[in-house]
């Protein structure tokens, strides 16, 4: 791909990869690096293949394997397996009746920042980013099914979080 | 929670967020109708999916200008890295050289030659330690994230 047109699309896919950097490692510095880095490689290698993908899948692919890296060195969220996470399903007061909307997104905010990285790359994937299943697939180099389940388990898990200021 | 329930459970994301094939869309439809459970369960996931959706437009960021940074100093770096071969390319050819046609210069007596080429071979080993201890020094450094 030529040079030209890899920096307009990085430019299109840029501020994703910034969000989805910045609110996996929640550091402005760090997130900045990891994009440094991803705008690095991606100008470096400039294999990106369309027949595997968009090139914003291999984007975000590229930031979040660098964002798991400088989480594993600082090791500050150890990652955990989230298919062997046991999650009970429980039948209490539902997240509308706990609090206000504000006082709700205000907890929801602070849950989501504190879940797993496991958990919340999949959530900021799909919530903040608005990808399909089959993009973060690609990003996340498992299959659909794979995806509709880790969705499932970090929605549940956050869920369960938010119930527990009810 | 009975089997059923537990199965139509690992559905409820997929509904919401309609990827679903039709047949599990239906087979979530049929359940919930008789499951009052599974259909608050389904609500809540609905209203928390709502709640962190809000978010976005704090947690997105709208301008440009952080990301244009970012791309400036990634070009800066990539530049300053082609740069940093290049010298170093040179810098190798250069030397490389010079120690060729030293080699075959007509230098008297040979001892001054072989003293000469020791004193290069030594330079050249105590700067691949001292390269060699930093690059492990950078790896294990605890306070390297430490701010001044």
């Amino acid at each position: 791909m030529r040079r030209a047109q890899l920096m307009m699309q990085l430019d299109q896919v840029g501020p994703s990869g910034h969000a989805l950097a910045m609110n996996l490692l929640g550091n402005t510095a760090d997130a900045a690096d990891v994009l440094q880095d991803a705008v690095a490689t991606v100008l470096r290698v400039r294999s990106f293949d369309p027949s595997r993908g968009t090139f914003k899948a291999w984007f975000l692919a590229i930031v979040r394997n660098r964002c798991l890296d400088i989480l594993r060195e600082h090791q500050r969220h150890p990652l955990v397996d989230v298919e062997s996470v046991e999650l009970p399903v429980e039948e209490t007061d539902s997240p509308e009746a706990i609090a206000s909307q504000d006082e709700l997104a205000a907890i929801v905010k602070r849950e989501l920042a504190t879940l797993p990285p496991a958990h919340r790359e999949i959530l900021i994937l799909r919530e903040f980013l608005d990808l399909g299943y089959a993009e973060i697939g690609r990003i996340l180099d498992v299959p659909t099914g794979t995806v509709m389940s880790r969705l499932h388990r970090a929605r549940s898990a956050l869920a369960r979080r938010v119930r527990s200021h009810g | 929670m009975d089997k059923d329930c537990a199965n139509v459970d690992e559905l409820l994301s997929g509904y919401l967020d309609d990827e679903l094939t039709q047949k599990d869309r239906q087979r979530v439809d049929r359940h919930i109708e008789g499951c009052a459970r599974c259909s608050a369960r389904l609500r809540e996931l609905d209203a928390l999916s709502a709640s962190v959706s809000r978010l976005r437009a704090d947690m997105v960021p709208e301008d440009q200008e952080e990301w244009r940074k970012v791309m400036d100093n990634a070009l800066e770096r990539t530049a300053s890295g082609i740069g940093w071969v290049l010298v170093v390319g040179a810098v190798f050819v250069l030397v490389g050289y010079a120690g060729y046609e030293f080699l075959l210069a007509d230098v008297e007596p040979p001892m001054v030659k072989w003293a000469v080429g020791a004193l290069y071979l030594g330079l050249a080993v105590l700067l691949l330690s001292v390269l060699r201890q930093r690059l492990r020094a950078r790896k294990t450094d605890k306070y390297k994230d430490v701010e001044i």
